[in-house]
């Protein structure tokens, strides 16, 4: 397969991913608002999907700048400095429940996310696009909206309000 | 790990590929290369752009001529044929430049290029693996008018001391160097400025 197929088959599927995780943050969030509880079993699901999450999220950033050579800008470097703590914290969480919390600081990886879908739609003042590797780059335009920036954001996202559900839905089941 | 949030994420993957493979195996090709040809440059490079106080180090030097191919391959000269030049240095996967070339093609269909310019658009830092590859075609779809080369090594654009996009490199008829700018420019600030050096 070469290098143009392979980053169609990647883009195609991380945006599908996306797809997804953007409706599962939906029901997600209604669950919430809506005070829904499930079984203790039910509910650890949702721990386990932020876990997948990140580790997804994390094994897609090494696989777009390692296997087909997208190099990262500073603000990629930024989210992948917030996405791997994140997913190893999560995986620690698996043995010691509370490191989960550690995930909440996704929310920043969203904010970081928004700001560098902003540059990349010519937000950010200057008009121009350095030389090397700029911010405002759009390495993957799925659809014309979906950039590596917003599925990152997604991811952090999803993280943010799966951790959210569960730490909710885990204190009703103690009371 | 729950059983069924197992097999439900295995699912969503298995679905999500075969999605993936099915649009790679039906996507078109990119059937267009890159134009080829010999790119030469002679003259003393010029020093890289310096933002509001270029005027002060690049203001008169002479710029260094150049040949390159063109949208069909063939080679276009950069000399002194009595006309000054804009360059315009552009980066398809540059939003900027994404947003420049319709506005400048938007000034040329209004008002026509004024008399003894030579506009040039000079398709540069060009990536296979980026945005809006490649050049040729996106130029064709912007309906660009004027003429296009392919820097193809980048070797004129380091020579014209490029270091952000949209770049221009405004040339007086003896090739010296009357302003470079970058960043996108209104069509209103377009037009001033090749006004201006059709007066030159």
């Amino acid at each position: 397969m070469d290098l143009m197929n392979l980053t169609i088959l990647l883009n195609t599927f991380f945006g599908f991913l996306t797809f997804v995780a953007w409706v599962s943050s939906a029901a997600i969030l209604y669950l919430y608002f809506s005070k829904k509880t499930f079984t203790k079993i039910v509910t650890d699901q949702f721990l386990n999907f932020a876990i997948s999450v990140a580790i997804f999220s994390s094994i897609g950033s090494i696989v777009y700048s390692e296997v087909v050579g997208f190099i990262p800008c500073r603000f990629c470097w930024y989210q992948r400095y917030l996405m791997y703590p994140i997913t190893i914290a999560l995986l620690i969480s698996l043995v010691k429940r509370p490191f989960f919390r550690v995930g909440y600081i996704s929310i920043i990886g969203v904010l970081v996310s928004i700001y560098h879908i902003f540059l990349q739609n010519g937000g950010g003042g200057g008009g121009t696009c350095a030389v090397d590797v700029p911010c405002d780059l759009k390495y993957v335009d799925i659809f014309g909206f979906i950039s590596i920036p917003v599925m990152a954001g997604t991811g952090f996202l999803t993280i943010f309000v799966s951790l959210l559900y569960y730490d909710f839905a885990r204190k009703e089941l103690v009371e | 790990m729950n059983k069924n949030f197992i097999i439900a994420g295995a699912v969503v993957l298995v679905l999500g590929l075969a999605i993936a493979i099915g649009v790679t195996l039906s996507s078109e090709p990119v059937a267009a290369g890159l134009p080829e040809g010999e790119i030469n440059v002679d003259g003393e490079s010029l020093p890289q752009y310096a933002g509001e106080n270029d005027d002060n180090i690049a203001l008169g030097l002479s710029a260094p001529t150049f040949s390159a191919p063109d949208q069909n391959s063939e080679i276009f000269n950069l000399e002194k044929n009595g006309n000054s030049k804009a360059l315009l240095f552009l980066a398809h996967w540059c939003p900027h430049c994404q947003r420049e070339v319709p506005v400048v093609q938007s000034f040329i269909d209004s008002n026509g290029v004024p008399p003894g310019i030579d506009v040039i658009a000079v398709a540069t830092s060009i990536d296979r693996g980026r945005d809006n590859y490649p050049p040729q075609e996106w130029l064709l779809r912007e309906g660009w008018s004027e003429t296009q080369i392919y820097d193809l090594d980048r070797e004129i654009g380091e020579a014209y001391g490029l270091n952000a996009f949209p770049y221009w490199v405004f040339l007086d008829k003896d090739l010296n160097v009357i302003a470079r700018r970058t960043g996108n420019l209104p069509e209103d600030m377009v037009g001033a400025l090749l006004v201006q050096l059709a007066n030159q």
